[in-house]
């Protein structure tokens, strides 16, 4: 820009010269001395200094020396009222910040394209079909909805006709989950694996940082166990990625070793569920005894595509579609049995499968409706705010519209100010959002383990500063048309106060807004705290105190049958024997932590309606429920007695017992599926306790000796009940378990009451951050209230002398100003109430034990704010009321 | 004296008539439309050199004239030489014929039998 200044400069420059130069030569050629040329040819032209300044003017400016000026007026401004813009910069900054904290995580988890090549090509295949698709055994996801059954999970065949078949595919990778521990010669760690065919990584398009990938006779069964491992399993079990490479590791007795490390920033599919361990899938049955190659109805593979160019999703489903049913009709041929015939349907895999994590993307939904009120509420305040310095700076704004700047030239000068400030709040909402990102996520997901990358990358900062452009525009339209519409002349006449009473006007219908805003959210924070509150007071069944859980599988190692029964015993009798122990038992599910295993049952005289809801069985240590702390109410509890020689036995909770007997049930008899072999006989009848979830209504529940089921236990949860504080017990629960055997890894320990805050994650995140955010829009509600009452206090002084002066009490005239303010709060809360009840009905699901319309909360949240606005219209009203009336007559 | 006394002030606004006229003659530098509008009107018109520059500098903004910098062809030596844009000529005919408008009203008005 002063490049292009200076050289204009110097053209006229030149120009003017030449100008003076040819002129004297003209006068000279009419017979002038030189002296008199020149001097002849200055007068023709004049004063170039003012013809200099002229055509500067002519010049005029350019709209980026304009935005330079006006940048600089409003930093000159902003410096002159710091307090102001404090306020304004820092209501956006929260707005903002907030906002873009809860789009980070979104985005992450949801748009951005995994670090792979050409990501839009991805698909990931999943099927839906009637209740006869021959899948009689599925792992991974699968719901049924309206008879309709759909999942992920494809058999060994299907999977390789999907290979083979020409589906528009150009290349197809299967893939599967599997828990293993591995085992170093100095660690055991255990952990979640991918089991995958050879050619994954080429399919999903993407190389290890160090080593290779698999080459294609990986999935031979024959071929040498190798794996690859993510970046952190690398640093964890070798402390580097180059020294993992050529290393072995153990896993469940079979030594692999290790060909290549992954990429820092590969997280896998599931990026909030990452895999550590990548294994060949011609390995899956040493690892799993479900994993099956021979069984056609088992189906436990996934499967990813990638979509040749050119080709269309539609021709893929539709090749997809010819093989299902090919592959539907085998199976139906063989068990000479009608099937039905699965669709493919094909999920876009660009941005990884966390996109069937909808519950955790309706839970964002909620936060964004959150930050969206709250960054309203705060454009609301910003706009008032400017208002009020509207008002103050009518003077000015009247002077340089009578001495002619434009209307337009004057708004555009004030918006600069309104993008100044949102830019500025924008920024600061930057740096906020790298906090908030990092507690919303650790809040949500309450998971050391997610590898979701949470750095702001350009779209975040794209989001962030066009949400500063839209929120400047929001708040700043408004009042720069409002303080430019004054009559000049009127507005100097009247000292300033043109425009007062519409600019009043406008200011409260502000505050209303604000009022009405912050009452959804107040009402909101209120329902979910009466939610985590009504959740955290929900009767348990059993005391989850003092209580430390972790977690260990043999079975991964190798244990099975009679051995794993040992290692169990083993382990709980070391355990047992930790001083500051005051007992133990374990069981196959940890309690609310949503796993559960449901079976039906057949009993004698009991006639099963249709869709029968199976009850629940946990399969437990001895004396589980009475070391958990849940009441025996007839028989007797689970014990060492009950073991692999003896018959066979179990507990029941009391739903159970009333669902399925009249009478007492104890030395009565029941069997697993649907026909009355193999009889347990109930010992026991247990109080009703929570097993899998504190939301839901107890299910009728049976509980079995480990002993008498080991093929039913694997992965199991110990419980350690602590004489004092459970979590310092951590160190030698772990040595407890090395003692027995050294590679079996201990995991996840915690306390009983830790996992409970997890299970209640959603809920904590919601009521914590409602109340945040209904906090911060109440004090700036509150800051609108006041700004608006302590100016309409100011420019009532003389009516309100006139008002003492003829007798009003200075009580009387504080009222006057609180039942303003109050009157505002009425008419916020005539739209706030009707809106937040609306909006409470669209968070429904989300709420327990309180009603959308709950009375108690909507009065608690009418209290709220009614008290709130009388605060904030206190200091107005009492400085009404002390006003002495003679100084108040003289104001003006 | 006398001379000066003869000669007439520019009415407002009509030495951007004057500019663009003489440039639809061809590209021309400052001091060669001076000498120009001098010479055509016999010097009545009092032209001050320096209120040329302001106006072909507005001109240039408004994107009737372009300017660029061009050896004279009678002398080895760089103008700043003005030409006329099609929106310059366009900007001409409307002002020339309002002018024309505006001075025939002018004349029936002051007198009234030299009309037509």
């Amino acid at each position: 820009m002063d490049w292009f200044r200076k050289r204009r400069e110097s053209d006229l420059e030149r120009e003017l010269r030449d100008h003076l130069d040819l002129e004297a030569e003209e006068q000279q050629a009419k017979g002038l001395t030189p002296e008199e040329a020149r001097y002849g040819a200055r007068r023709t032209l004049g004063n170039t200094a003012l013809i200099r300044e002229d055509v500067r003017q002519a010049w005029g400016w350019t709209w980026l020396e304009r935005l330079g000026q006006d940048v600089r007026h409003v930093v000159r401004g902003i410096r002159r009222s710091p307090g102001f813009a404090i306020v304004a910069v820092l209501s956006l900054a929260i707005g903002i910040g907030a906002s873009t904290s809860v789009f980070t995580v979104f985005y992450a988890m949801f748009l951005r394209s995994l670090p792979v090549r050409d990501p839009q090509q991805l698909r990931v295949v999943n099927w839906a079909g009637g209740e006869n698709v021959p899948a009689h055994s599925i792992s991974g996801y699968n719901y049924t909805v309206n008879g309709i059954r759909s999942s992920g999970s494809f058999s060994w065949d299907a999977f390789q006709a999907i290979k083979k078949g020409s589906t528009g595919f150009s290349s197809v990778a299967g893939f599967s989950q599997v828990g293993v521990n591995v085992v170093t010669k100095t660690q055991a760690w255990q952990t979640a694996a991918q089991l995958v065919s050879a050619n994954f990584f080429d399919v999903l398009g993407t190389q290890p940082a160090v080593g290779r990938a698999f080459t294609a006779d990986a999935d031979s069964p024959a071929a040498q166990p190798t794996v690859l491992l993510s970046w952190r399993m690398a640093q964890r079990l070798f402390g580097g990625d180059r020294s993992a490479v050529g290393s072995s590791v153990t896993i469940k007795q079979v030594s692999y070793t290790v060909i290549g490390v992954l990429p820092p920033d590969f997280a896998g599919l599931r990026q909030t569920t990452p895999a550590d361990v990548y294994i060949p899938l011609a390995r899956a049955h040493e690892l799993s005894e479900f994993y099956r190659f021979d069984e056609p109805d088992t189906w436990w593979i996934q499967v990813l595509g990638r979509v040749a160019p050119g080709k269309r999703d539609s021709e893929v489903r539709a090749a997809l579609d010819v093989v299902l049913a090919q592959v539907a009709a085998a199976y139906g041929a063989l068990v000479k049995k009608p099937v039905d015939t699965p669709k493919s349907i094909l999920l876009d895999g660009r941005a990884g499968l966390d996109i069937l994590n909808t519950d955790m993307s309706r839970n964002l939904r909620v936060l964004f409706a959150m930050v969206g009120l709250m960054l309203l509420v705060a454009c609301a305040n910003v706009a008032n705010l400017l208002l009020a310095r509207g008002g103050a700076r009518a003077r000015e704004l009247a002077v340089r519209l009578s001495l002619g700047a434009g209307r337009m030239r004057i708004v555009r000068h004030l918006l600069t100010e309104s993008l100044v400030l949102a830019l500025a709040g924008g920024l600061l909402g930057l740096l906020l959002a790298r906090l908030g990102t990092v507690l919303l996520a650790r809040l949500l997901m309450q998971a050391d383990d997610t590898s979701l990358d949470l750095k702001p990358d350009a779209t975040v900062m794209a989001f962030a500063m066009g949400l500063s452009l839209v929120t400047a525009l929001v708040f700043g339209v408004l009042p720069a048309w409002r303080s430019t519409g004054v009559h000049p002349a009127a507005c100097l006449r009247q000292g300033g106060a043109g425009a007062g009473s519409l600019r009043q006007r406008l200011a409260k219908s502000l505050v209303v807004v604000q009022i009405a805003l912050a009452f959804v959210l107040v009402f909101g924070a209120g329902l979910f705290a009466r939610t985590l509150a009504n959740l955290g007071s929900v009767s348990l069944g059993f005391r989850p105190d003092k209580l430390l859980l972790f977690s260990v599988d043999p079975s991964r190692s190798g244990y099975e049958g009679q051995r794993l029964i040992d290692v169990y015993r083993r382990i709980h009798d070391g355990v047992a024997a930790i001083p500051g122990v005051r007992s133990a038992t374990f069981s196959s599910i940890p309690l609310l932590a949503r796993w559960m295993s449901m079976q039906s049952i057949t009993v004698p005289g009991y006639t099963p309606p249709p869709r029968d809801r199976s009850p629940l069985n946990v399969v437990a240590g001895d004396h589980f429920l009475t070391i958990m702390g849940t009441p025996i109410l007839l028989g007797r509890d689970l014990s060492a007695s009950d073991d692999e020689g003896s018959a066979k036995v179990a507990v029941v909770n009391q739903t159970l017992a009333k669902k399925y007997f009249t009478g007492n049930p104890v030395g009565r008899e029941f069997a697993f599926g649907s026909k009355f072999t193999k009889p347990i006989r109930i010992v026991g009848v247990s109080a009703d306790a929570k097993t899998h979830d504190i939301r839901s209504e107890i299910d009728p529940t049976i509980y079995l000796s480990y002993a008498q089921y080991p093929s039913r236990l694997g992965l199991v949860t110990f419980e350690v009940r602590a004489a004092g504080d459970a979590l310092s017990l951590s160190n030698a629960v772990r040595r407890a378990v090395t003692a027995v055997d050294p590679t079996l890894p201990v995991a996840q320990i915690r306390t009983q009451s830790e996992q409970i805050n997890r299970n209640l994650a959603r809920e904590r995140t919601f009521a914590f951050l409602a109340s945040f955010f209904s906090a911060i829009t109440l004090v700036l509600a509150c800051i609108g209230i006041y700004g608006v009452f302590a100016y309409a206090v100011a420019r009532r002084t003389s009516e309100f002398g006139v008002r003492m002066a003829v007798g009003a009490t200075g009580a009387q005239v504080g009222w006057l100003v609180l039942r303003g303010a109050l009157a505002l709060v009425a008419i916020g809360m005539a739209i706030g109430v009707p809106a937040a009840l609306a909006v409470a009905t669209l968070v429904r699901a989300r709420l327990f034990g309180v009603e959308p319309a709950d009375p108690a909360t909507i009065a608690a949240a009418v209290v709220a704010m009614v008290v709130a606005a009388g605060v904030a219209a206190w200091m107005p009203a009492r400085r009404a009321a002390l006003l002495d009336p003679l100084a108040a007559l003289r104001y003006e | 004296m006398t001379t000066m006394e003869k000669r007439l002030e520019l009415l407002q606004g009509t030495l951007d008539m004057l500019i663009l006229r003489t440039l639809l003659f061809g590209a021309a530098h400052g001091h060669a439309i001076a000498k120009h509008i001098q010479v055509t009107t016999d010097d009545v018109l009092q032209l001050e050199h320096g209120s040329l520059y302001p106006a072909l500098h507005r001109l240039e903004r408004r994107g009737w004239v372009v300017a660029k910098w061009q050896t004279a062809k009678d002398r080895n030596r760089q103008f700043k030489y003005y030409r006329l844009t099609p929106a310059g000529r366009k900007q001409l005919a409307a002002e020339g014929s309002r002018w024309k408008q505006l001075a025939r009203a002018i004349t029936r008005v002051m007198w009234p039998a030299e009309g037509e």
